[in-house]
């Protein structure tokens, strides 16, 4: 049924490119985490950096305390 | 503004800017919501138009779209990215300068927007109708803000990029190659243009332009805001970082290719269809696999639903955007597309994004930010919680009106009896089957836009009780060293090379035109995977490797680029190349040359004539295309009601294409000779007295509004230069052709007891609408149509004096 789709078309290669440039793609992804990214403390670290702060906040009227990322 | 010691320093964040990103985005937020309200108005009631040619449907529409996105979310993202970037960075953004004269920019991009659109100065190409020197405005303040993201990028306190800063790389490299590619366009005067892309091109560019805004502009900024804004709401850290990062590189390299699915069954190449229709699908995995990890990083927090209106207005968002990925790829689906274009269905899919995910995504931050940014409490809860209830019902009304009108209107358009003929041939009886759901849409429209004044006053009183704040981080007076490999050794490594060359090997295939036999394409597969393996055996060089590229600002925008290129690149290149092989011109010579040309010549387009032009560059000004397509798909239905479907050649020649996306009135890309002038000219000054339930606005102005002829004839050189084959002898005569054409129909109209100036827009209107369809062929009067009984013509007195001697130029 492909080749029927295409039979009229000098322009097959393109679909085949998507393909493989699709799944080689995917196939790097998946190795560049699940291969590169296995530290499990490292990925908590990673995963929690929206929480890693300790700010303070001060008012026009001068400092009114500490703020932390899991406490705002 | 860093104050140093000897072992940390203080950073303080820049919260100013923030603050003003989140009022303007209320502001701007209101306006589009009203604007929804109107133009949702002017469907169910054509006189909300007002008879203003200012306010009608065409003009306002486009207004309305980009106040939703560029004005209420584009502010809304600046505000979340410039608030979290600063602490995800822990640094204060590398210039206050550059970070104002983005605000200010953006806002002056929107107001010369809000100008323009109701003036009729438009380009013609949704979600891209900003006039050149506009376009120009938004690049600089896009660069500004580019130069500020990254140089803060260069300067931060933290070693490592979250995933959040992830999305927002990819945005700003992304709709910077898309704005610029899509408007790329040649100037005719300060207020108009034509794009240098025609026909099938531009119709390809334009929705790769057009989706992909949406997946960038709409879906990848507040995607890092979830990842940010969402964990912090929760109180909790992201549930899976490594899916996070399967998320971001899979979406940003799918999403790129999905844009003709926009163009199912239109002259668009199949391949190129089916590429786009494949990549739709398979978005379906990363979309939800982000949709999920948004949902799961509640866990554990879920009690707080009940509780807090953020997480609420999170939890919404996050699953509008779950429902609105589901449902995207399956009207890619070509079968259900078939049934989906062209209808209301696809303004509610548009909606349940727009309203359900970025809205209340929208929403949410600011509930959670305002009360941060003024040190204090929200100031109602009760009322943020009434305000979701009330958005939530106007979006629920929206959407599902939206689809029962829509799929009522794919099945009523393709009903066939047993004849096998149209069992309902008049298209405005579907019209007229929509509007209780177009009532139902609009009251939905006015909820959400009444709730949005819920959210101003609890923000106004909340920064009324607080005050502004000054936020402050420690941070090690040392910056993190940077890693000792050069971006020249990261990009040489062996993983690296390896990627390159099989994307540089693809590329080279597909260029060369081989047809990789299946063979061929699995044993690279396999040995991609085990070179991967073989390479990941060894996991301290992985780890190594991984953190080089996530800690690299300057080669994770590099390779987030090629991503998105590469999709963009296998679609357009040979569609490009390809059109471009089409012939334009096929000279007398060119025949005695080769005489198998005779055949070919017969259906090379020929350019429109002054005056069609002229009327082209109204259609396109008054935004026609919004509600009336030019692409006949190849179905019997709808070749049975608009004629022989339509061809890629037809359209080559038309800068912008106007194939259009959504069938409010009929299709016009055979309009041309099925009515008589007088029949154009009766449903352009009151389209009721031709078709009683249409509730298309009024065009009276067509009438006395003048064409100078002289700016057309500019025009055509211009057209030339963008291969248009207007010929020396075609320029020269311009004027007297007009004046020809145009006079062979007021002399029509005249026998009819109508008189009309040769100079008028409704004069060149007619005659484009004339055209339309009746391309290559030789253009034979247009036979006399009857008018339907149901459709008392009453003609008015009319008077005999030419239209008003000052010019306008048509179109812009």
């Amino acid at each position: 049924m492909f080749q029927e789709f295409f039979s009229n078309s000098t322009l097959l290669a393109w679909p085949l490119v998507g393909l493989l440039l699709s799944v080689a793609f995917f196939v790097g992804v998946l190795a560049f985490v699940f291969l590169g990214l296995r530290d499990r403390t490292r990925i908590h670290e990673l995963a929690s950096m929206p929480l890693d702060s300790e700010e303070t906040v001060e008012s026009r009227d001068g400092i009114r305390g500490g703020q932390t990322g899991r406490a705002s | 503004m860093e104050a140093t010691n000897t072992q940390m320093k203080t950073v303080v964040y820049d919260d100013a800017i923030v603050r003003a990103f989140s009022t303007i985005t209320v502001v701007w937020g209101v306006v589009a919501f009203l604007l929804g309200v109107i133009v949702a108005a002017q469907l169910s009631f054509w006189q909300a138009n007002f008879g203003l040619e200012w306010l009608s449907f065409g003009r306002l529409r486009p207004l309305h779209t980009n106040a939703a996105i560029f004005a209420f979310v584009g502010n809304g993202m600046f505000a979340g990215i410039y608030y979290s970037t600063q602490r995800l960075l822990k640094v204060r953004m590398a210039s206050d300068l550059l970070s104002w004269a983005n605000f200010w920019g953006w806002q002056l991009v929107i107001v010369c927007a809000a100008i323009s659109y109701p003036l009729g100065l438009t380009q013609g190409k949704e979600y891209a109708e900003l006039i050149w020197p506009i376009d120009l405005l938004v690049v600089v303040v896009w660069v500004v803000f580019a130069v500020n993201f990254f140089w803060t990028l260069a300067i931060r306190n933290e070693k490592n990029l979250y995933v959040a800063i992830w999305f927002y790389i990819s945005t700003i490299v992304t709709i910077a190659v898309l704005y610029i590619v899509n408007n790329l366009q040649l100037p005719t005067s300060l207020t108009h243009s034509y794009p240098i892309f025609g026909g099938v091109q531009d119709a390809l560019v334009q929705w790769w332009y057009g989706h992909n805004a949406v997946a960038f502009f709409l879906t990848t900024p507040p995607l890092g805001l979830m990842y940010y804004f969402m964990v912090k709401a929760a109180e909790r850290p992201v549930y899976s970082y490594r899916l996070s990062v399967v998320h971001f590189w899979s979406l940003i390299f799918l999403y790129i290719w999905a844009g003709p699915h926009h163009l199912l069954y239109t002259a668009l190449p199949d391949w190129a269809q089916t590429l786009g229709m494949v990549f739709s699908i398979m978005l379906w995995a990363p979309s939800w696999g982000g949709m999920l990890n948004g949902l799961l990083t509640l866990r554990g927090s879920w009690d707080k639903l009940r509780t807090d209106p953020v997480i609420k207005f999170f939890v919404v968002a996050v699953t509008f955007y779950g429902m609105s990925t589901f449902e995207g790829p399956l009207l890619s689906i070509k079968s259900v597309s078939a049934l989906g274009h062209y209808t209301d269905w696809i303004i509610g899919h548009v909606h349940g994004g727009a309203l359900g995910w970025n809205s209340f995504m929208t929403f949410g931050i600011l509930y959670w930010l305002v009360p941060r940014l003024y040190g204090t409490k929200l100031y109602s809860t009760k009322l943020a919680e009434l305000h979701f209830w009330v958005g939530t019902i106007g979006i629920l009304m929206y959407v599902v009106s939206m689809w029962v009108s829509g799929v009522s209107q794919g099945l009523f358009w393709r009903a066939l009896d047993a004849e096998g003929f149209l069992k309902y041939p008049d298209f405005i009886e579907g019209l007229s089957n929509s509007t209780a759901m177009y009532h139902t849409r609009l009251l939905g429209g006015v909820l959400f836009f009444l709730g949005s004044f819920l959210l101003v006053y609890n923000l106004l009183m909340t920064a009324r009780q607080g005050k502004p704040v000054t936020v402050s981080v420690q941070v090690p007076a040392r910056r993190p060293a940077a890693d000792r490999e050069s971006a020249w050794q990261l990009l040489t490594s062996a993983p690296m090379m390896f990627m390159m060359g099989l994307i540089v090997l693809s590329i080279w295939f597909g260029a060369a035109g081989s047809m990789l036999s299946p063979v061929l394409l699995a044993l690279l597969i396999v040995i991609s995977v085990a070179m991967i393996i073989s390479y990941g055996l060894q996991q301290k060089r992985w780890g190594h490797w991984y953190g080089l590229i996530e800690r690299n600002a300057l080669v994770f925008t590099l390779l987030a680029l090629l991503a998105i290129l590469v999709g963009g690149a296998v679609e357009i290149i040979p569609t490009v190349m390809a059109s471009n092989k089409v012939p334009l011109q096929i000279t007398e010579q060119m025949i005695a040359a080769d005489p198998a040309l005779a055949e070919t010549a017969k259906w090379v387009q020929k350019p429109y004539s002054p005056l069609e032009l002229a009327g082209r560059d109204i259609y396109v000004r008054e935004g026609c295309y919004l509600c009336h397509s030019q692409m006949i798909r190849p179905f019997r239905h709808e070749v049975l009601r608009y004629g022989e479907y339509s061809r890629m050649e037809e359209s080559l020649l038309d800068h912008p294409f106007q194939w259009g996306s959504k069938r409010t009135g009929l299709d016009l890309a055979r309009v041309g000779g099925k009515y008589d002038n007088l029949w154009h000219y009766l449903h352009l000054m009151d389209p009721r007295q031709t078709s009683p339930a249409s509730n298309m606005p009024t065009y009276k102005h067509f009438k006395t509004a003048t064409v100078d002829a002289a700016v057309i004839t500019h025009r055509m050189a211009v057209q030339v230069k963008l291969g248009v084959p207007y010929t020396d002898e075609d320029l020269a005569l311009a004027g007297q052709r007009y004046a020809s054409q145009a006079e062979l129909i007021t002399d029509d109209l005249a026998a009819k007891s109508v008189t009309l100036a040769p100079n008028s827009e409704m004069t060149a209107v007619i005659a484009y609408l004339q055209r339309l369809g009746r391309g290559p062929q030789p253009l034979e009067p247009a036979p006399p149509a009857p008018i339907p009984a149901a459709a008392p013509v009453t003609i008015a007195p009319e008077t005999t004096e030419a239209a008003p001697a000052t010019p306008v130029a048509a179109g812009n």
